[in-house]
């Protein structure tokens, strides 16, 4: 580690230097790119890395395009996509921007969000029926468990209930039929 | 990511080629502005902005794209994040209040002050770009090597062969400067 003095000169003459130092030529994303990819020799690498150096916010760029190669990304959402299609109206415009008309219009936040608690209303429903069901075929099974441990007071309404439970699970017709 | 992106197709205004590219890309645009986007709802703007980019005057910036350069990924990466720094820039200007300025800074030295001249290959660029990470950006040595692709003790040397040019410039009698290792 530098001590504190030795740090206070360096940047005192990389201060003098940088104030006097010319800014670099732009750099198109095309080189910027190769260069993410390594696939610039030194020479050519040379005015990416003096642009960079003058522009010290786009080595993160350099940093996310090496990460996008290696990530996993997600999908964008769907209506985002719709507007992104509608750039281009039809093959062969030589207008790329499509008219305002053809535009597909986002949703409005607040018919986003009453889509969003009409979903959840459903699945709720779903969850408690689920539950419901579960809970009552528990309870059947637990009463007959506890009528077959004991003989003596077994009967048929336990095979009776088993069948034809008296909740209306089972139409009418089954009743007829036995 | 498979990049089969019939590219002719798409710069020629193939509706078809622009809604599979749109389709396979949005994703990776919207991860990129959303890395430089202040909040949640500037990125999806922006990522609108980045495909008007794209395609406008006639597809101008995607045609400069060479898929012998560089992958599409990491060209769309850059593209993406630039023209959201771009845009984000446009709309909301950094300005600094003058009552957060220290009074030093403010004032007027009535001088004259010959402009230091110095030879622009000095430093080279690599050397240049070191030490902006080292003292501009602040970034530590393991941080510096990982965003250049390079081991470690080469950002060390070449920020030691640096100091030593510049040492050697604005302080010549000191002789063999001895610049301590960062990290």
């Amino acid at each position: 580690m530098s001590g504190p003095g030795d740090l206070a000169q360096e940047l005192e003459f990389w201060r003098r230097w940088r104030a006097t130092s010319a800014e670099a030529p732009p750099v198109d994303p095309m080189l910027l790119a190769a260069y993410a990819e390594g696939q610039l020799d030194e020479s050519a690498a040379e005015p990416v890395e003096a642009w960079l150096a003058d522009h010290p916010d786009a080595l993160a760029d350099i940093v996310a395009a090496r990460s996008a190669l290696r990530a996993a990304l997600d999908a964008a959402p769907e209506p985002r996509i719709a507007r992104a299609l509608a750039l281009v109206a039809r093959t062969g415009s030589a207008a790329p921007l499509a008219p305002a008309a053809e535009i597909v219009p986002f949703p409005s936040a607040r018919v986003a969000r009453r889509r969003t608690w009409r979903d959840a209303a459903a699945w709720g429903a779903v969850a408690a029926s689920l539950l419901a069901t579960s809970m009552f075929g528990f309870e059947i099974g637990s009463n007959a468990y506890a009528n077959l441990t004991q003989p003596s007071v077994v009967s048929e309404s336990v095979a009776h209930e088993l069948i034809d439970p008296p909740s209306g699970l089972f139409s009418e017709d089954d009743d007829s039929a036995t | 990511m498979a990049e089969a992106v019939d590219l002719a197709a798409l710069t020629s205004g193939s509706k078809p080629a622009w809604d599979a590219f749109v389709r396979r890309y949005a994703g990776l645009v919207l991860a990129g502005v959303r890395a430089v986007a202040r909040e949640g709802g500037d990125a999806e703007d922006l990522m609108q902005e980045v495909f008007v980019r794209l395609c406008k005057d006639d597809y101008r910036l995607l045609k400069t794209y060479d898929p012998t350069r560089a992958g599409l990924t990491t060209w769309l990466t850059i593209v993406a994040r630039s023209t959201a720094r771009d845009v984000l820039r446009r709309r909301h200007p950094q300005v600094t209040p003058i009552d957060a300025v220290p009074e030093t800074q403010l004032a007027v030295e009535d001088r004259h002050v010959e402009p230091l001249k110095l030879p622009e290959e000095l430093l080279s660029p690599r050397q240049k770009l070191v030490l902006t990470m080292l003292y501009d950006k602040d970034m530590e040595v393991a941080e510096i090597a990982a965003a250049l692709g390079v081991d470690p003790q080469t950002v060390r040397s070449t920020h030691h062969k640096a100091m030593l040019k510049l040492r050697q410039h604005f302080a010549p009698g000191d002789g063999a400067a001895k610049v301590e290792r960062r990290g």
